[in-house]
């Protein structure tokens, strides 16, 4: 796994050091949960992404940041942003992310599928989805929910090279698209 | 007596009018005679000079006339070709304009028409959008996480349909 900005992150040694699928489900859930958190924080996200600050104070910035919203922080999930704030490359966050989502695709046959949506969905109602995805992708699905309330209803599966929108949001905007078009 | 006189006199007569002969015919004649001839070598001469310019002056009529006849045909050629010119650019402006007009009216037409389809669109565009905006609220407020599951339930269910098939 070559890229020029995380070229120093030794992919298979961390895959090597997380021991269980739940382990790597919580890291991926955490730092979803984490960037889109920061987002939401014009201020601390600035202080974070700028590598004029010391790296230190960023780190220690973000350890309490995440300690207002996350109670149980993997140790993995601290290396990855420790690692991207030693590299100057913490703006590069949600991109890391969709990388080590390709390589865990490819290297340890298990893909992040992100679930979007506006309320918390059971995952019972999303099996026949990962099943239809493992059997087409061959490999083990996890999911990693996130909720967006502009959805107004349904949800978005989304994973490292595709996506099923079964939103009612999009089926507005094909109605739009209908109406638009004179139909 | 009296006869005598009267042959004295025809015989003078005679004599004088002999004489008077021979005066005329060896001094007045010869003169008079070359006279005339000169006046009439003269009279010929101008009449040669008169007749030569005559015939000069009857060729150069002819040669004018004939030039008049062509200047006349070319006048003619010419103002039939002009007519003949003018009528052809006239056709041409007015063909050249009834064109330009007509090119007009269909570029005019076609700007309408794409003025109108653009005021559709945008018509309908923006019913779309006040029609989807208000379905969102509407839905957005309608949909609660129990509804939202039901549509979720319902969208599994036509998906197992689906698969089946």
């Amino acid at each position: 796994m070559r890229n020029k900005f995380f070229r120093n992150f030794d992919f298979d040694k961390y895959r090597a050091a997380i021991n269980s699928k739940e382990e790597v489900v919580k890291v991926f859930n955490q730092l979803y949960q984490i960037r889109w958190e920061i987002n939401k924080q014009d201020e601390i996200k600035f202080f974070l992404e700028s590598n004029n600050n010391q790296v230190a104070k960023r780190k220690e910035i973000l350890l309490k940041f995440i300690a207002a919203f996350l109670s149980d922080v993997s140790v993995y999930t601290v290396a990855i942003l420790f690692f991207l704030i030693q590299e100057g490359s913490f703006q590069k966050l949600g991109y890391f992310i969709n990388v080590l989502k390709i390589y865990f695709a490819q290297e340890a046959n298990l893909m992040m599928v992100e679930v979007i949506s506006r309320f918390d969905i059971e995952e019972n109602n999303l099996k026949i989805y990962k099943a239809s995805l493992e059997f087409i992708y061959q490999k083990e699905v996890e999911y990693i929910f996130r909720e967006r309330e502009s959805l107004i209803g349904g949800f978005i599966l989304r994973w490292h090279t595709g996506e099923i929108d079964l939103s009612v949001k999009r089926k507005l905007k094909k109605m739009k698209l209908l109406i638009e078009q004179g139909r | 007596m009296e006869a005598s006189l009267d042959i004295k006199f025809i015989i003078w007569n005679i004599i004088a009018f002999l004489l008077m002969v021979f005066v005329v015919k060896y001094v007045v004649w010869p003169k008079l005679n070359g006279f005339i001839e000169a006046r009439r070598k003269e009279i010929d001469e101008l009449l040669k000079t008169y007749n030569s310019r005559n015939e000069e002056i009857a060729k150069q009529v002819e040669a004018m006339k004939k030039e008049s006849e062509e200047a006349a045909q070319r006048r003619i050629k010419f103002l039939e070709d002009a007519k003949s010119e003018s009528k052809k650019v006239r056709e041409e402006i007015i063909e050249k304009a009834y064109n330009e007009a007509k090119s007009m009216v269909e570029k005019a037409k076609q700007e309408i028409q794409q003025e109108q389809k653009l005021m559709y669109e945008e018509l309908r565009s923006n019913i779309s959008n006040i029609v989807i905006k208000a379905t969102e609220q509407v839905l957005t407020n309608v949909i609660d996480a129990d509804l939202d599951k039901k549509i979720i339930i319902e969208t599994e269910k036509a998906v197992n349909i689906t698969h089946e098939k």
